[in-house]
């Protein structure tokens, strides 16, 4: 069955993808002696992934840094970040994948922490006759276990949610 | 025929957990994870496989489970080890595992060793192979039984369902969960003292195994499942005897 015959169908499966961005301050900075530093990520057992890393606001090439899931650290080039990065204000862009049913999509594991299909409302301006901006919404995330209380210590202003729907 | 088992101090859950090799975003240590959706997937490079465990000190182990698993026919020597050291050349207990489609479920004397290890043979080197759970541990198995009609089977749809005014049907479709409600009429103070000792440990909140009769239907009558409402035990004091009438209901948990 394709897609276009799925849709046809009065029953189906909703799925909703949310991906949740924060950021997280970067400390604790070890020199490794050839040109790049080492700093944990605190949170690392929270299940993110670590997807830029910003000096003083400045986004570094991906070439210029590494993520070690598994050692849960990242690694910067000292040339990249300009210098000693502990004399630097440097923000790991850490991202949240989380879904109201078990999914993998493209590589990546969405936790399903979404308790339901997410309310959206969409603002079209009637003059203009496009999308304008988003009206309210309800997302509705699972803290059962405390995740966000461990969480409280990442960065929130800026933070991003992008949601996309999936079958 | 067996006595209904209850299966839920699972001492894996707390041990570390290795293995012979896992697929990106898929670790060992899923399997000790009560989401049956969060597995441990093989890599693709060797058809030997195998999950270990170090319980960190002995323990007594009398029962074994793999969930959501999709091992297949065609896959070969399931073993389950026990051992004293982390070496496996020759390991104290070696049992073989019959292979089920859906779950695996072996219960045995009681040995106790501080290491496990599970391992199979894959069809193929190239395929790869998913555990959504693996589970070890001691059970309880009812000293007074549920009788003839003493437990109840069921199959719930929780999808949404909106009906237009003329009656057709959209829905959003959910996946069926089974459920089951037992009792067991006239058991005994010991009996009471562990099912107690079982819904303390587990609550409303944590899956657990009941196998109904493993003898008869090892994975159709087993619900991996969480207790569903508070444990009311009703007392049947009979010639001076203290009996109980106690019972579980559980739903299945993905």
């Amino acid at each position: 069955m394709t897609l276009a015959d799925a849709l046809t169908l009065p029953h189906g499966s909703r799925v909703v993808l949310a991906r949740v961005s924060a950021g997280e301050r970067l400390a604790a900075w070890v020199d490794n002696l050839d040109g790049t530093w080492t700093a944990p990520l605190t949170h690392a057992a929270e299940g993110y992934r670590v997807e830029g890393l910003e000096v003083d606001g400045v986004a570094l090439d991906l070439e210029a840094w590494s993520w070690d899931a598994g050692a849960g650290t990242v690694t910067a080039d000292e040339d990249a970040i300009g210098g000693d990065p502990r004399e630097a204000c440097v923000v790991a862009e850490v991202a949240f994948y989380w879904s109201n049913r078990p999914r993998e999509v493209d590589g990546i594991v969405y936790d399903p922490r979404l308790e339901a299909v997410p309310s959206l409302s969409l603002r079209v301006e009637e003059r203009f006759g496009e999308l304008g901006q988003v009206g309210t919404g309800r997302i509705l995330v699972a803290n059962g276990d405390a995740l966000f209380d461990r969480l409280a210590g990442l960065v929130w202003r800026e933070a991003g949610l992008i949601l996309e729907k999936d079958v | 025929m067996s006595k209904l088992r209850l299966f839920w101090d699972f001492k894996s859950d707390a041990a570390t957990v290795t293995a012979s090799g896992a697929a990106a975003n898929y670790p060992a240590a899923n399997v000790a994870h009560p989401h049956l959706a969060r597995p441990w997937k093989t890599e693709a490079s060797s058809a030997d496989e195998w999950i270990k465990f170090d319980l960190g000190a002995a323990a007594s182990i009398a029962a074994f489970a793999v969930l959501s698993h999709d091992l297949t026919a065609g896959d070969s020597a399931l073993y389950l080890e026990g051992n004293a050291s982390d070496a496996w050349g020759a390991p104290s207990l070696s049992r073989s595992v019959t292979y089920r489609a859906g779950a695996l479920v072996e219960f045995f004397s009681p040995a106790t060793y501080r290491w496990w290890r599970f391992r199979f043979t894959k069809a193929t080197a190239g395929a790869v192979r998913s555990l959504g759970r693996v589970v070890l541990g001691p059970y309880y198995e009812l000293a007074r039984n549920v009788g003839r009609s003493g437990f109840r089977l069921g199959l719930d749809d929780p999808s949404a369902v909106l009906r237009s005014d003329g009656g057709q049907v959209w829905a959003d479709e959910l996946p069926l969960a089974r459920t089951l409600a037992w009792v067991a009429r006239g058991a005994p103070q010991a009996q009471l003292d562990a099912v107690e000792a079982c819904y303390r440990g587990v609550g409303q909140t944590r899956p657990f195994l009941t196998s109904i009769d493993h003898d008869t239907k090892p994975v159709d009558w087993l619900v991996y499942g969480t207790a569903e409402e508070r444990l009311v035990s009703e007392y049947r004091g009979y010639n001076g005897a203290h009996l109980w009438d106690v019972g579980l209901r559980v739903r299945e948990a993905f």
